[in-house]
């Protein structure tokens, strides 16, 4: 577990290390404010968005939390039409969250929240198409073999509304 | 039980309100914040009589020593420390309520309208020295029952301190200091007495419960007027101060015998961790919150520890209810608590969470 305490201004909530990694090179390319980035599995041992409500519980009890400015919480958006409020719901779903006064912010605890919502699989703005063409610059060969490797091991038939994502993130992950 | 407590001008406080307060309540921060003066403030608001501050002075080893016929100056340095950043302008306050709406108060000040005058009794001076006058600390109280009193530390004829006595509050308290290991004395009487109350066999099992080779623990006179708790061990032929045996077990000892004493009162213990093995923590985590339930007596505990904290977790889980985590943040002068309840405590400590500052 590796949140013993706050130690930035600013705590980003991740759902694993892939989101992890990628906000983090984020923001150390950007200059942006500092943030701590940590993902749920790491918190608490439950990773993606079933870990968020276990790692944001007894949060507030935290060294440092008294110091800390704002909390970010990237999560998918793996549910077509969610609403920010129903998202923030199935996230904290402890009781002590009021709901947003608008969109994308609201107030967790007493510190100000957001919650940014990452497109899901295969539409524009999801992590794995945003590294893709990436990956692909930098290892060009690998563009025609892995895809085809993946096919084969079926993972298109897997069932479940996330196939696309599982490809896109193996694919991400054996490029790499 | 305590349920709230207010405290003003008061060591590092400033002002402090708790609410809420629950079985166990454990007090965490970094050194100097204040952990030990919430402990003493608790007593204070408990005991509530003038005498009771020489003997919080002697818990944090500072003399209290007054000459014959003190000038106001030195009268007054006595009790300088215990008013916050030695305000002695404003009063001491304490406002407690009890979980059955009962609620008892005090306030600490220098009150001129009891001013006291003394006369140094040098009696072969030519030209006696002038007449000495000091203003008392009054303790202005209203106990559980309602009843006001008014007594103070003062002078008396012969110009020495004088503490008018007055009984607690209505919920009795005991303090345990981080140094305390046990000893002659106060073990040992409370010991006998329960002894006579055929109510030392609990005690023991709890003792036993960590060190089943413990046969008996006894309080025995070994010296004309000083008596002692003695150890049963097997393989000796005698049997063994339990100071002796270890002073980590006579520290648990202590708690044990506390909680079941403080029966419907308050324990106060600093620095749960001290002495004791890092093993034994969960058992006296349990040890002490069972014996806290079954006796209806209330725990304050700071601690330092860390690792005595994440000991506490699987006893935390079991009655969320009973805990509290209080965290005293010290800026400058003044210090602040922060409150949590149990299961915030618990899923931070859980986590493997740093909550100590």
């Amino acid at each position: 577990m590796s949140l013993a305490r706050f130690t930035k201004p600013r705590f980003m909530l991740c759902e694993g290390d892939d989101d992890k990694g990628f906000f983090e090179a984020l923001i150390a390319r950007r200059s942006l404010p500092d943030f701590q980035v940590c993902h749920s599995a790491e918190i608490c041992g439950t990773g993606g968005k079933t870990g968020f409500s276990k790692s944001l519980k007894g949060m507030e009890v935290l060294s440092g939390w008294r110091d800390l400015k704002a909390l970010l919480i990237v999560t998918d958006n793996d549910i077509v039409g969610q609403s920010f409020a129903e998202a923030q719901r199935s996230l904290t779903d402890n009781g002590h969250t009021p709901p947003p006064n608008h969109q994308a912010v609201g107030s967790m605890l007493g510190k100000p929240v957001a919650i940014l919502m990452i497109p899901r699989a295969n539409e524009a703005g999801d992590l794995e198409t945003l590294c893709l063409p990436a990956i692909y610059e930098k290892w060009p060969k690998a563009k025609i073999c892995v895809p085809f490797f993946l096919r084969c091991t079926g993972v298109l038939t897997w069932m479940g509304a996330n196939k696309w994502g599982a490809f896109d993130k193996s694919m991400q992950h054996h490029l790499m | 039980m305590i349920d709230t407590l207010h405290i003003e001008n008061f060591r590092c406080f400033k002002s402090l309100d708790l609410p809420a307060l629950r079985r166990i309540n454990v007090i965490v921060g970094k050194n100097a914040s204040g952990k030990s003066a919430l402990l003493e403030g608790v007593k204070i608001a408990l005991d509530a009589f003038p005498g009771v501050l020489p003997w919080l002075n002697n818990f944090r080893s500072v003399p209290t020593f007054l000459p014959p016929n003190p000038t106001t100056e030195q009268f007054q340095s006595l009790f300088l420390d215990f008013f916050h950043e030695f305000n002695v302008h404003e009063q001491i306050v304490t406002f407690v309520r009890d979980s059955e709406g009962r609620t008892a108060s005090l306030r600490i000040q220098f009150d001129p309208k009891r001013a006291v005058t003394s006369q140094p009794g040098l009696g072969f001076q030519p030209q006696p020295p002038p007449p000495v006058t000091i203003v008392p600390l009054a303790f202005e109280r209203t106990d559980f029952q309602g009843q006001k009193s008014a007594p103070c530390a003062t002078i008396n004829p012969q110009g020495q301190l004088f503490l008018e006595p007055a009984r607690p509050m209505g919920i009795s308290s005991g303090l345990i200091s981080n140094t305390y290991f046990g000893g002659p004395g106060e073990n040992a009487q409370w010991l006998s007495q329960l002894s006579v109350e055929k109510r030392s066999g609990e005690v023991l099992d709890a003792i036993q419960r960590h060190f089943p080779f413990i046969r008996a623990v006894t309080s025995e006179t070994s010296y004309p007027g000083i008596s002692t708790v003695y150890a049963d061990l097997p393989d000796l032929p005698r049997k063994l101060p339990l100071s002796v045996v270890s002073s980590g077990i006579s520290r648990l000892f202590t708690f044990i015998l506390s909680i079941v004493q403080q029966t419907h009162g308050v324990v106060l213990i600093d620095e749960i961790e001290n002495g004791i093995f890092h093993d034994r923590y969960q058992l006296v985590w349990e040890t002490v919150a069972d014996l806290a339930r079954r006796h209806d007596t209330q725990l304050f505990i700071t601690t330092h520890s860390k690792e005595c904290l994440r000991a506490a977790v699987p006893i935390i889980a079991k009655a969320m209810g009973d805990f509290s985590l209080l965290r005293i943040n010290r800026e400058r002068a003044s210090s602040t608590v922060e409150f949590f309840g149990g299961e915030q405590m618990e899923a931070a400590l859980e986590k493997n969470g740093e909550v100590r500052d």
